[in-house]
């Protein structure tokens, strides 16, 4: 039979239960006959008084030692009480033992009443109850004497009950074996129990390898978290640093812009002054050759003069000749003379064109040669200045849209290196990952240890019989797990696997108080 | 203006992550992986414009520090702001009990965090 009460088929039980009948009988008797003489009671009175006491205390005894005997009658509320955890168990048990106390007490006194009635004796209040005071110290006594092994039965029964959801087999074998007493069942029984032990230390081996390798994680994810921080600090440092650098070069680059602007603006000053100077140098060689043909002019006008004289001398000569005639031989000498200067004067006319047409000559020559050198040299050296300070604005336009565009381009390479930084940044922020990571598997780490811890007593238990332990169920240690949860989304995952309600997620990310 | 920060927190991960986004937004920073060492150094005279704790953290938690810390002197008024994964409603109000002034869920945002500090501590 199993239940939380005694077990009276048990050998040692039935014999403490008789035992202690019998000695609060006696103590029963004696303190009777105490207050007997005590209230000085006739000896009838006495006599009757005690073996009605007796009568009734044996039968009563007898009655309850019946009805714990009985299974089936035990049963029903043995499985009220067996779902209980042990301290309410105890509780009943006391209850239910002061329930069958008081039952016994009343049928001893309704008997005895009884007994008296029939035996027309009377009995004096006194007597009644020094006889309810002495029944009442009788039961305290087997109470004391029955609990301690009826809660070592209540125990058994408990790791009993165990051992069945262990094997997960309907509570048929176990409970049947021991009922039935059958040796073999118990053996069969017994040998599970071997080998469930024996699993549960596997069991703890294997959880002790999940929480080194979980354990392992933390540490691991830890480290590379730390590193990624670092190569992150890397980039960001090494980005700031180019971006000055791009900032200096930026600055660098408007600077030569700007000298080359300068520089340019000076070449074309000085271009324009060359041709200015150029121009006006031309511009004095065209007025010395003005001046040259002004002395030409002058030389014609010489010439014209000498031919003019010539001219006149031959009309002279002519006149003279004209005269020598007239005047015969004495003239002849001075015919001579004038047909001379005449000649003189023929000579001098055409030496004088000829001179006249050299200067000519030469005076177009001056002007043609002359005119075409300066302004060949002219137009051609305009011209080449012309190239060279077009060539030169042309350059400094190039440089100027050089320098420009390499300014646009670091400016787009700033731009950039600061788009980098921001995710770079939130990146750094997002490696808190890892700490929610460690706080989670801490947990884990937490309930496998837990589950270790239960193994090993349920190791304990079944090779054990007298290890005396609080067996709290699976059930239990979750509910206690859940007391340790700190994130919402653990509470949820419990709540989702166990079947519970899940918490509410009030709360906002960021409160101020 | 670059502010003196002190971050209590256990996880080097959390502390080095924190010093990263605080010290490229100007702050000065100074780390404590343990309420304890934290109470240590601010008896031993810091007085930092903000301090910055978790909730949950080996013997002392961060309520507790809370508590440590505005009994000292010249801290009573210091903001202090719990970042923690713990979400249960009862310990936000056990920490605005207990003198917290501001309250932020892990994991969080740099932004965000910089913009809290700006609305907390004067003249940040």
């Amino acid at each position: 039979m199993r239940g939380p009460l005694p077990n009276l088929a048990d050998a040692s039980v039935g014999y403490r239960y008789v035992t202690g009948t019998l000695l609060a009988l006696v103590l029963l008797g004696g303190a009777e006959g105490l207050l007997a003489l005590l209230l000085g009671l006739e000896m009838k009175q006495v006599v009757s008084l005690l073996v009605g006491s007796w009568l009734a205390v044996a039968a009563a005894a007898w009655g309850v030692y019946w009805v714990l005997s009985t299974p089936r009658l035990a049963s029903g509320r043995v499985e009220i009480l067996r779902q209980q955890p042990l301290h309410l168990r105890r509780v009943g048990y006391d209850r239910y033992f002061i329930l069958v106390a008081l039952s016994v007490a009343f049928i001893s006194w309704a008997v005895l009443r009884l007994g008296l009635a029939l035996a027309d004796v009377k009995l004096a209040p006194a007597a009644e109850g020094a006889f309810l005071a002495g029944l009442g110290l009788a039961l305290s006594i087997c109470f004391v004497l029955l609990r301690p092994s009826a809660l070592r039965q209540i125990e058994r029964t408990e790791r009993l009950g165990f051992v069945e959801d262990l094997t997960a087999a309907p509570s048929s074998l176990l409970s049947s074996a021991l009922a039935s007493g059958d040796g073999q069942k118990m053996d069969r029984a017994l040998s599970r129990i071997g080998l469930v032990s024996e699993e549960l230390s596997h069991c703890r081996l294997l959880l002790d390898v999940l929480r080194g390798q979980t354990g392992n994680v933390s540490v691991e994810t830890e480290d590379a978290a730390l590193n990624i921080i670092l190569q992150l600090n890397t980039i960001d440092s090494r980005i700031r640093g180019m971006v000055d650098y791009l900032d200096q070069a930026g600055r660098t680059t408007m600077e030569l812009m700007d000298r080359a602007e300068s520089r340019m603006e000076e070449n074309r000053r000085i271009l324009r002054d060359f041709l200015e100077n150029r121009t006006m140098a031309v511009m004095e060689s065209t007025r010395q050759l003005t001046d040259l043909q002004a002395m030409t002019t002058d030389l014609t006008k010489v010439v014209d003069a000498v031919r003019q004289v010539s001219r006149q001398t031959s009309m002279l000569a002519i006149n003279a000749t004209i005269e020598a005639t007239r005047a015969g031989d004495a003239g002849k000498g001075f015919a001579v003379v004038a047909a001379e200067v005449k000649q003189l004067s023929r000579n001098s006319d055409s030496l004088a064109v000829t001179i006249q047409s050299g200067i000519t000559r030469l005076n177009d020559a001056l002007r043609d040669t002359m005119r075409k050198v300066i302004e060949g040299r002219i137009e051609s050296e305009k011209n080449g200045l012309e190239q060279i300070s077009h060539s030169v604005t042309q350059m400094s336009g190039d440089i100027r849209q050089v320098m420009t565009s390499q300014r646009d381009v670091l400016q787009n390479i700033h731009q950039e290196s600061e788009k980098i930084a921001a995710p770079v940044m939130s990146l750094i922020g997002s490696i808190q990952f890892q700490d929610i990571t460690r706080q989670q598997l801490q947990h884990v780490n937490g309930a496998m240890e837990a589950l270790q811890n239960h193994a090993l007593e349920l190791e304990g238990y079944l090779q054990d019989l007298d290890t005396d332990i609080d067996p709290a169920s699976f059930k239990h240690k979750m509910d206690e797990m859940v007391d340790t949860y700190v994130m919402s989304q653990q509470r949820n995952l419990h709540a989702t696997a166990t079947g519970g309600a899940a918490a509410e997620d009030k709360g906002m990310m960021i409160e101020l108080f | 203006m670059g502010k003196k920060i002190m971050i209590v927190d256990d996880s080097p991960t959390i502390l080095a992550s924190m010093q990263t986004i605080l010290e490229r937004a100007g702050h000065a920073v100074t780390k404590a992986s343990s309420g304890e060492e934290a109470v240590g150094t601010l008896k031993g005279g810091l007085k930092p414009d903000l301090v910055i704790t978790d909730y949950h953290m080996g013997a002392m938690n961060g309520i507790d520090l809370v508590r440590e810390v505005r009994r000292l002197p010249g801290l009573t008024f210091v903001p202090i702001l719990m970042v923690t994964t713990e979400s249960q409603q009862e310990k936000r109000t056990d920490a605005k009990a207990a003198g917290a002034t501001g309250w932020l869920v892990k994991p969080v945002q740099p932004e965000a965090l910089l913009q809290v500090i700006k609305q907390v501590v004067p003249g940040a």
